[in-house]
């Protein structure tokens, strides 16, 4: 009864398309594009934990940019995505320090190169003492916005280049 | 065209059956698979865990373990040889600290050689300590030992990602 059939419009055909085996194979492309750019391009992740408020807070979403740093280096002040074993569980962390710089922290502040540092992403107080110490070659020196917690608490150090998987998109 | 249709759904119910048994054929990295998901199983506390139940889990753990296991901690450049009973010790005090905790493998790989495996992987803890929640990461790597048929870890480090 092909007389009897309407026409579909181009938004009833975006919408509600039929199931046919050009529609599938749209599809499927569609969906290994997707799988493509959020295992290798865009990695989501939710953030658990608060060792990087008030910037990105507990429960938030961010996609890490994984060509960030493909033709660049990591720059103090950079948000970094941190690799442990894989890309499934990453660490969230600003950079503080580069290879060679000293860095140290007096009474919650920031030293690099015994210079103070400001810090507009810290809120809250602080009161943490680290004695200086000389960042390796091939590595940088990364802590976490939220200060406010005890020193000993913060996971926050000197990590390989080779671990940073990217940057934060925003 | 009716036989056609049935050739292809007898094919795909044979690629299917194939899959499912190739996915369940036993192999020694699918066994040791096993050995580390018992320690998401076992390292795992409900609120409501008993002592009695406590104890047992921190024994079914330490028979994951050989005697003596080598324990590294990278970070604070600590290593030794601790016995069996040394780890239930450990086990117990670690499970103790939680009033509830949630243990999770991530990113796994297993590299075997023979009756010897290496495994590399995230572990990531979630739980509770003193009414406030927790979560703690951690990148081990362990090498495991073949033992009367029993795959057991007889080394482990936990990485130093970051390093103060």
């Amino acid at each position: 009864m092909e007389a009897t059939r309407k026409k579909r419009t181009r938004l009833q055909r975006f919408f509600l398309p039929e199931l046919n085996r050009r529609f599938i194979f749209r599809l499927l492309a569609v969906s290994a594009v997707v799988v493509l750019i959020c295992t290798q391009v865009l990695l989501p992740f939710r953030i658990q934990g608060q060792s990087m408020e008030p910037t990105y807070k507990d429960g938030g979403f961010l996609l890490s940019w994984r060509g960030r740093y493909l033709w660049s280096e990591p720059q103090r002040g950079d948000v970094v995505a941190i690799r442990f074993a894989g890309n499934r569980v990453v660490l969230l962390k600003r950079v503080v320090a580069l290879a060679g710089d000293t860095v140290s922290f007096r009474n919650g502040a920031l030293f690099v190169n015994n210079a103070w540092v400001e810090e507009p992403y810290v809120r809250g107080p602080s009161d943490w003492n680290l004695a200086p110490r000389l960042v390796a070659p091939g590595k940088l020196y990364v802590v976490g916005d939220n200060r406010s917690v005890p020193i000993f608490q913060h996971d926050m150090g000197q990590v390989d280049r080779d671990r940073i998987i990217g940057g934060v998109l925003w | 065209m009716v036989v056609g249709k049935m050739q292809i759904g007898l094919l795909g119910l044979v690629l299917g059956l194939l899959a499912v048994a190739f996915w369940l054929w036993p192999n020694e990295e699918r066994a040791i698979g096993r050995q580390l998901a018992k320690i998401e199983e076992l390292g795992s506390k409900a609120a409501t865990e008993s002592a009695l139940e406590a104890a047992l889990k921190a024994r079914q753990l330490t028979d994951l373990f050989t005697d003596p296991c080598r324990v590294e901690v990278a970070a604070h450049h600590l290593a030794g040889d601790l016995s069996k009973q040394q780890i239930r010790e450990q086990l117990l005090v670690i499970r103790g600290l939680y009033q509830r905790a949630t243990v999770r493998w991530y990113d796994l790989t297993i590299k075997r050689q023979g009756s010897k495996a290496q495994v590399r992987g995230t572990l990531r803890l979630q739980g509770e300590w003193q009414d406030k929640p927790v979560a703690d990461v951690q990148e081990v790597a362990a090498e495991l030992t073949k033992i009367d048929g029993t795959w057991q870890i007889c080394a482990v480090t936990l990485v130093a990602v970051l390093e103060r």
